[in-house]
């Protein structure tokens, strides 16, 4: 297995967000930055050699070697159930330079991202990229769970961004908080007539029904997509 | 560099090329939103460069002697599905039947979203490379490419042009849209030809 183009990384930060998902920051070696919207792939490594590699979307800030990823717990994952279950700080693994050139941002018009559960992971990369900018964006977050709302306390807050979140499995009344799936009025205050950059990434009936949606309302901007899973 | 705690499972078996995983799920990878063909309405062009040679369309597709061919799938993302059924018409049937002789040793094949990716003349010649309308026997979903969608079996998945259109044969050997983005020009998986450079 090829992984000369992986750096050397160690576990500095773990935390369980809810029972699917889980953040992971690793210091790497040798790492130069990565474009907000790329995956890298992680490579462990057993005593006897064995080798499994997964590709993550990178979720946190360019610019700074510690890289963090959210990971989804996927049922009988070789991967996500190490990290999971079993890792610590310090463990040790080797991640992949940034890969991708596709999803990735754009930041020519204006921005929008769209996503579900674990696919809110790019934004959280390109968001901290127009947070330093201050560059104005607009995000919508469709989670089962209040507590996969990942980063919500900070993205209510910051000025520059127009934060839609959404729960769709638990009955709470929180203000700012909507509790429909995706459907075209969510997008009704958006003047149509600018052209946007969209991004759309989630589980793949996600990302098929919101694209369908999306690119009947806003014809001129371009559209993106990414989608996790089958 | 060993890391702690990691056991794995071995992947005990040399259908697995290296670097992949098996996979049962049929994973949905596109870059874009996925596009609604009517088989009525489907046609195929073949191009020299510019130049139009042949046109055929569902009707005609259909009626040619079908290939039915059981692969290993691999993706350059990293899983393996073993076993999948697709059924079609080869392209070398295909060529015959128009009684076209393939002009050049390279081509590009295009979807009808503007998907592109360049597969060489005798890859897409091989007996296993098919124009596929089917799999496991249920029409191709559009997601996963349908209703038609070119399966290269020996390459990685992104050789298989979902939405399949077009076949233009070119002078010499140009990269299409994943290629222009970082990917190998040709993508075998047994040699770990996912990325160039």
């Amino acid at each position: 297995m090829n992984t000369n183009n992986f750096h050397k990384s160690k576990i500095i930060n773990k935390k369980i967000i809810n029972s699917e998902l889980c953040f992971i920051e690793f210091e790497v070696e040798n790492w130069n930055s990565h474009i907000p919207g790329q995956y890298s792939e992680i490579c462990l490594t057993a005593e006897n050699g064995y080798q499994a590699i997964r590709p993550y979307s990178i979720a946190s800030e360019p610019n700074s070697n510690i890289v963090g990823f959210l990971i989804e717990k996927i049922s009988n994952g070789e991967v996500s159930s190490f990290f999971f279950e079993h890792s610590m700080i310090g463990d040790e693994v080797l991640i992949s330079r940034p890969i991708g050139l596709r999803f990735i941002l754009k930041n020519e018009f204006a921005p929008i991202f769209i996503s579900s559960g674990s696919g809110i992971a790019p934004f959280l990369s390109m968001s901290k990229s127009l947070d330093l900018e201050k560059k104005k964006y607009k995000l919508f977050h469709w989670s089962k769970t209040f507590d996969g709302l990942v980063n919500y306390s900070n993205f209510s807050k910051e000025k520059n961004i127009e934060y839609h979140p959404f729960v769709t499995r638990e009955n709470l009344t929180k203000k700012g908080i909507g509790y429909e799936r995706i459907s075209s009025k969510d997008f009704n205050k958006i003047d149509e007539s600018i052209k946007h950059e969209i991004y759309i990434c989630g589980s793949d009936s996600f990302v098929e029904n919101s694209s369908d949606i999306v690119k009947k309302i806003f014809l001129k901007s371009d559209i993106y997509t990414e989608r996790f899973g089958s | 560099m060993v890391t702690r705690g990691f056991f794995g499972k071995k992947e005990n078996n040399d259908r697995v090329p290296p670097g992949q995983y098996i996979e049962n799920r049929f994973p949905v990878l596109s870059a874009e939103p996925t596009p609604k063909i009517e088989l009525e309405n489907w046609n195929l062009t073949i191009f020299k460069n510019d130049e139009e040679l042949a046109k055929i369309d569902w009707k005609f597709l259909e009626n040619l002697e079908k290939s039915e061919i059981t692969k290993d799938i691999h993706c350059v993302t990293r899983w393996s599905k073993f076993d999948m059924k697709w059924a079609g018409v080869s392209v070398k049937k295909l060529f015959q039947e128009i009684d076209l002789a393939p002009p050049t040793d390279w081509t590009m094949t295009g979807s009808s979203t503007g998907y592109t990716t360049n597969v060489p003349t005798k890859d897409l010649f091989l007996e296993d490379t098919i124009i596929s309308y089917s799999y496991e026997d249920e029409p191709i979903s559009p997601e996963h490419g349908g209703p038609i969608r070119l399966i290269v079996p020996h390459l990685y998945f992104w050789k298989s042009a979902k939405w399949f259109d077009k076949i233009i044969f070119m002078d010499s050997d140009k990269g299409g849209f994943w290629e222009n983005y970082g990917y190998h020009m040709y993508g075998d998986p047994w040699k770990e030809q996912r990325y160039s450079g």
